[in-house]
């Protein structure tokens, strides 16, 4: 009986341990979440902790602004994107090179059709491959952003006050322009190099049969005058350069202030002949195991220009290539074939060149570079006449890194990070003196692939003297399989990687859908300060001040009827248009001068006009105008395209265009 | 003595705050709205109004209600001349004549007096005299003089601000004098007592 009672208890007890037990397990997801949400989401939506930690780095919640702010071109949509990081989000898309109905932009109003017109006419696309923060002593300001039109050899200038498109200039030497934009550390220049060479001015022609005598491949150093906030073609200059087809440069910063580094391919000047020859291009420009790195004396050229030692041509001052060998402004490299980036350290002590064919960066060291010059270690000279320094009487060291690699970025501590396009991958190592010493210098230390075919990528202030590290941002070309499916076409994909600690950790996905993004650089947010609102009513962007000639004080709204010419001197404010009548016979110059009388953040009004494609977005204070040509008859509803209250809808008025006919009686 | 001394350092500092006050505002309303995250606010003074004014015109156009900085213009415009002739009075009260002293303490609690009763003259006929063509009608209303009210998503919270309080402060301190006043002469004790206590009338 004892024995029975016991097995009887011992047994209920172990019944109701497992019973409770059952009952505390954590079997079910709702349970979890219950006990721990945050693992429940974890579960729920299959994460792992890594992809977690990745989220919770990131997320930025509403009404936080980010910490950093990203430019990244927007390839060839001629457009500029603005992007938050680590948040990821978007915050701006700036037209340049092409016009954006949202922004306004070159769709009938008058002064940014105007710009984009001064860049070429007709031309209503661009490929925006590299913005270049405006630079002091070496560092980002905040204050302008440069961008670069491969495709037209355009220089644009958008000023960060209010992220607008101020100036496009056109080079009137070359078309093609990759090696650009790059700013000298003061912002005295913008510098612009062509990859494809070709006879100049634009509009020569000359057969490919002479390539090697007429065709030429000029960097041109654009004046930016920070006051006006605009380049200054008058005062810019051009430096002839062999045919040879340039890639990348950026300038040189502290100890090398006053020289820049770009560099080159086909220096075989193969020329394209596919059908004769049956070798592609790809074939003929490659074979040769070296190109040259170009190093080029800009303060020095500045000198020439100023003792006039220049030829004008297409209205641009030109150093002729024998002048600029004759006063050592420039001087050639080799460096292994097809290279691709060049990247200065913070210090500027070394020049980093990345070649898409061999798997090493090579170092050049700039002091060795300047011993080489001084010392004379040429090995000879290129059919130009320019001098062909020694390439180990210069190299600092050559870093295995990995197949394909291309661009190099900074941060604080030491390491370099170079994207290695073969292996998608971004790789980081470290530098030599006086960063890393002995063994620790020069050693590939941390590798994280990438999704997928990386191109360019950026870190915080990651070409500057000061890198912030923190982050950089992969850019890369394909995104394959990284979304969900939306055709053919695929979205390019940036990829938010953590460089704070020793592993590189990959954070989040963007994928851009409007171009392929080539360069983009970071800056810290607090060094920006744009406007809210413009400073005054009846501001003038284009000329950033206050322009009364064209301002509409309320109460002066009117119709004004010169011969064929009808001015509308129009106001907006919420939620009227004044006038909203606009009569005019066919045939009349119609010009409206429209001021946006608000005052309050994001009060933005349009103004679209139906048939005469015309839609302005004209922010708080903004005055803006439109010209068009009244040659269609009949009823135009014009109406305002940025919801404004609750009115917005009402906000609409109507242009009528008397026929001819009718207009007579 | 020490008592005159003290009459006249209180009237002596009504004056003053009166003038302080002047430049100190007296009323302020905050409106909040989901899209105005920060609030817009009204700050009244006695000669001018600040703050959000044209966002608060911009909105109230909706409804037909009037600009508010085209309110009590002729109030604000001769605002000064009121507080002089307080001020005159206040110094004169210091001199033997008992009816300015009895002038001079009307004033100085007159004066928060009317300019609340005024203000709400001016709330009551924005809030009652609107436009019938505006775009939104609604039924007429008067905004909150102090506290709280609502019109459509906005939130208004008026309350008196530093300007009020001086003001009232001064009354006090004149309130006080001609109490001290009183006391220095014992036969006019329960009468000027009675006025203000409600004791001593026998």
């Amino acid at each position: 009986m004892r024995l029975r009672f016991w097995i009887v208890n011992v047994g209920l007890l172990i019944l109701g341990v497992l019973v409770g037990a059952w009952f505390l397990s954590p079997t079910s997801q709702d349970q979890v979440g219950a006990q721990d949400p945050l693992r429940g989401v974890m579960q729920a939506r299959n994460l792992s902790l890594d992809d977690a930690l990745a989220a919770l780095r990131t997320y930025t919640p509403t009404g936080v602004p980010d910490e950093y702010i990203m430019f990244a071109s927007g390839g060839h949509s001629g457009h500029v994107l603005v992007v938050g990081l680590p948040s990821m989000r978007i915050l701006k898309v700036i037209a340049v090179f092409a016009p954006e109905s949202w922004q306004g932009y070159a769709v009938g109003h008058r002064e940014t059709e105007e710009i984009l017109k001064a860049g070429g006419k007709e031309i209503t696309w661009g490929d925006v491959h590299h913005p270049a923060l405006s630079e002091t002593q070496g560092d980002y300001d905040g204050q302008f952003l440069f961008v670069n039109d491969k495709a037209n050899g355009r220089v644009a200038v958008i000023d960060l006050r209010d992220f607008k498109t101020k100036q496009i200039v056109k080079n009137p030497l070359i078309y093609s322009n990759h090696c650009s934009a790059f700013v000298t550390p003061n912002t005295e220049y913008i510098a612009e190099a062509p990859q494809y060479s070709m006879p100049y001015p634009v509009g020569t022609y000359a057969p490919l049969e002479q390539y090697k005598e007429k065709y030429r491949g000029p960097i041109t150093f654009w004046k930016f005058d920070r006051t006006k906030g605009r380049i200054v073609p008058e005062q810019s200059f051009a430096i002839e350069l062999p045919p040879y087809w340039h890639d990348l440069c950026d300038a040189g910063k502290r100890v090398s202030y006053g020289w820049a580094f770009c560099n080159s391919f086909n220096t075989e000047m193969a020329v394209p002949n596919i059908l004769q020859m049956k070798m592609p291009l790809e074939a003929t420009t490659a074979r040769n195991e070296m190109d040259y790195l170009h190093v080029i004396n800009w303060k020095a050229a500045e000198k020439l220009v100023q003792e006039g030692k220049y030829e004008t041509v297409a209205g641009m001052k030109l150093i002729r290539l024998a002048t600029a060998v004759q006063a050592g402004v420039l001087y050639l490299i080799p460096e292994p074939k097809s290279p691709h980036g060049v990247d200065v350290s913070p210090d500027g002590g070394y020049v980093v060149v990345a070649g898409k064919l061999d798997p090493h960066a090579t170092v050049y060291s700039f002091q060795k570079i300047q011993e080489a010059i001084q010392k004379g270690l040429v090995e000879g000279k290129d059919p130009y006449g320019v001098p062909i320094l020694k390439f180990d009487a210069t190299k600092a060291a050559q870093v295995e890194l990995g197949l394909g690699p291309l661009h190099t970025q900074f941060d604080d501590k030491g390491y370099a990070y170079t994207s290695l396009f073969l292996d998608s991958a971004v790789v980081k190592w470290s530098l030599g003196e006086p960063y890393f010493k002995g063994d620790k210098a020069w050693k590939v230390v941390d590798k994280v692939p990438v999704h997928y075919n990386i191109g360019h990528l950026t870190a915080v202030h990651g070409d500057t003297v000061r890198p912030r590290g923190k982050f950089l941002v992969a850019l890369n070309k394909w995104s394959i399989d990284r979304f969900a499916p939306v055709g053919p076409l695929h979205p390019q994909n940036f990829q938010l990687i953590d460089i704070s600690g020793e592993k590189m950790q990959r954070l989040y996905d963007l994928p851009i859908p409007i171009g392929e993004p080539h360069y983009a650089q970071i800056i810290e947010r607090s060094l920006l300060k744009p406007f809210e609102v413009y400073p005054q009513v009846g501001f003038d962007p284009i000329k950033m001040a206050a322009d009364p000639a064209h301002t509409v004080q309320p109460g002066k709204e009117r119709i004004e009827r010169k011969g064929n010419t009808v001015e509308v001197w129009m106001t907006a404010i919420r939620s009227t248009y004044t006038p909203d009548r606009i009569e005019v016979n066919q045939g009349d110059r119609v010009i409206i001068h429209l001021t946006n009388l608000e005052r309050t953040r994001d009060a933005t009004h349009g103004l679209a006009i139906a048939a005469y494609n015309v839609n302005l977005s004209v922010d708080p204070g903004e005055n803006a105008t439109v010209e068009f040509i009244a040659d269609k008859p009949g009823v135009y509803p014009f109406y305002c395209t940025e919801f404004c209250s609750a009115l917005h809808l009402e906000m609409a008025g109507y242009l009528l265009v008397k026929p001819r006919t009718q207009a007579m009686k | 003595m020490y008592r005159a001394i003290l009459r006249t350092v209180l009237f002596l500092s009504a004056v003053a705050l009166w003038w302080v006050a002047y430049v100190q505002p007296f009323w302020r309303v905050t409106v909040r709205a989901p899209q105005y995250p920060q609030g817009l606010q009204v700050i009244v003074y006695l000669h001018r109004v600040e703050g959000d004014v044209r966002e608060i015109n911009l909105l109230n156009h909706y409804i037909g209600m009037g600009h508010v900085d085209r309110a009590a213009e002729f109030e604000r415009q001769y605002a000064w001349v009121g507080l002089l002739v307080l001020s005159f009075l206040g110094l004169a009260a210091l001199g033997p004549f008992r009816p300015v002293r009895w002038l001079a303490l009307g004033g100085a609690w007159a004066f928060p007096v009317v300019f609340l009763g005024d203000l709400y003259y001016w709330l009551y006929q924005y809030g009652h005299r609107l436009d019938p063509h505006a775009p939104i009608r609604i039924r007429p209303f008067t905004p909150p003089l102090v506290g709280t009210g609502k019109i459509a998503q906005f939130q208004a919270v008026a309350s008196l601000e530093v300007g009020f309080w001086v003001v009232l402060a001064a009354a006090l301190l004149v309130t006080i004098g001609s109490m001290l006043r009183g006391q220095t002469r014992p036969l006019r004790v329960p009468v000027a007592a009675s006025v203000f206590t409600g004791e001593g009338v026998q």
